[in-house]
């Protein structure tokens, strides 16, 4: 009986990495997730997410790491610019690891990271995740699949290289190329390696 | 005339020494720049260490973070950016600006030759290392370059909308 269920589980969780999720119309607004990492991870998202209809886009969750003030203020800013009368939601995940912490504690962290993203995925699953490359897209994408194993809630996410990737995919990239319904590449060169990325032109 | 190198939101240690570096001076001078922004972030150490010699005819300013360097890339005439490709697009997108790319060979995973060396070929920028900056500046005012393409915000908004099943 318990080898039969875990047969079960897995074929489901294979159908599920492999099938593609249907469009279906939509008529209620989607409730989205923007993960915000340092640096210029953070100045491309919200470069892209500048194009997306506020209204058809709500709410918004903001998920930056912890001590990431500057994705804060910039997630304000993009909220002020677009004059959203809802308050800002800025969720916080501990870090996986932080530069130069000692890889031996590595496994408590990021035990932290995916209990965090776990507890927020279940709690409000998203529509749909839009990431762009910092290390915390790893573990909230892959706990955002739990709902879609469970059919519960199919979770979209859509990955967008970053505009400096320009023969290789970074590691975070690497990664959510077998995850993300939508695998976005900036420069063309990229989708000859990687046959299931799309090339749009540059979108930051 | 007036030039702002900027690193980013780290530091970039040859980047600044090259910058406050007496030749690299003298070389701005003679070429008529009245005025130098640094924006150093953590490089604070090296910049405090230049001690600015004779060379009064430039102004030379320096600060290690500011909410928006926006304003400090409008002012001058040529850029000087590390290869980070936020700062890059910032200022690629500013009107009538000139940008020199030095690219931070000391970095491990050094991905960021690639967004320099593409940029290049494209004829956006020119890309350098911190030891030939005197030669890069004098090469991008000579040279004639080509305006980056604006983004189509819209393009990503489109995309989601016929993901996401907005018809």
């Amino acid at each position: 009986m318990f080898i039969f269920c875990i047969c079960v589980f897995l074929i489901r969780v294979c159908w599920v990495l492999y099938s593609k999720l249907p469009i279906l119309p939509r008529t209620k607004s989607c409730k989205t997730m923007i993960i915000l990492g340092s640096g210029g991870h953070t100045g491309e998202m919200v470069q892209l997410i500048k194009g997306l209809n506020p209204i058809r886009y709500n709410p918004r969750i903001y998920v930056v790491s912890e001590e990431d003030q500057l994705s804060c203020t910039k997630a304000k800013e993009h909220e002020m610019n677009i004059k959203s009368e809802f308050p800002c939601d800025i969720r916080t995940i501990p870090r996986a690891r932080r530069v130069g912490q000692s890889w031996s504690t590595v496994p408590w962290s990021v035990f932290r990271t995916l209990l965090a993203s776990l507890k927020m995925i279940l709690l409000s699953p998203p529509d749909v995740i839009i990431c762009n490359g910092p290390g915390s897209c790893v573990p909230v994408c892959m706990v955002a699949y739990i709902p879609r194993i469970l059919g519960i809630k199919p979770i979209r996410i859509v990955y967008v290289e970053s505009l400096a990737r320009v023969k290789t995919l970074s590691l975070t990239g690497k990664i959510l190329y077998f995850f993300a319904d939508r695998f976005i590449v900036q420069w063309p060169n990229l989708i000859q390696r990687y046959p299931r990325a799309e090339y749009k032109g540059i979108l930051v | 005339m007036s030039i702002f190198v900027t690193v980013g939101s780290t530091g970039f240690d040859d980047l600044v020494e090259a910058a406050t570096s007496a030749s690299f001076l003298s070389f701005l001078e003679m070429r008529g720049y009245r005025n130098l922004v640094i924006q150093y972030g953590s490089s604070e150490t090296i910049y405090s260490r230049t001690t600015f010699p004779t060379i009064s005819n430039i102004t030379v300013t320096g600060y290690s973070y500011k909410s928006s360097i926006e304003e400090d890339m409008k002012q001058a005439d040529i850029i000087v950016s590390h290869a980070g490709s936020g700062t890059l697009l910032q200022a690629l997108r500013l009107d009538n600006k000139k940008v020199v790319v030095v690219v931070n060979t000391s970095l491990m995973d050094n991905h960021q030759r690639e967004i320099a060396d593409v940029m290049e070929s494209k004829n956006y920028v020119v890309a350098t290392n911190p030891s030939n900056l005197s030669d890069a500046v004098e090469t991008i005012q000579k040279r004639s370059i080509d305006k980056f393409p604006h983004a189509n915000i819209n393009h990503f908004g489109d995309l989601l909308d016929e993901f996401m099943g907005f018809l």
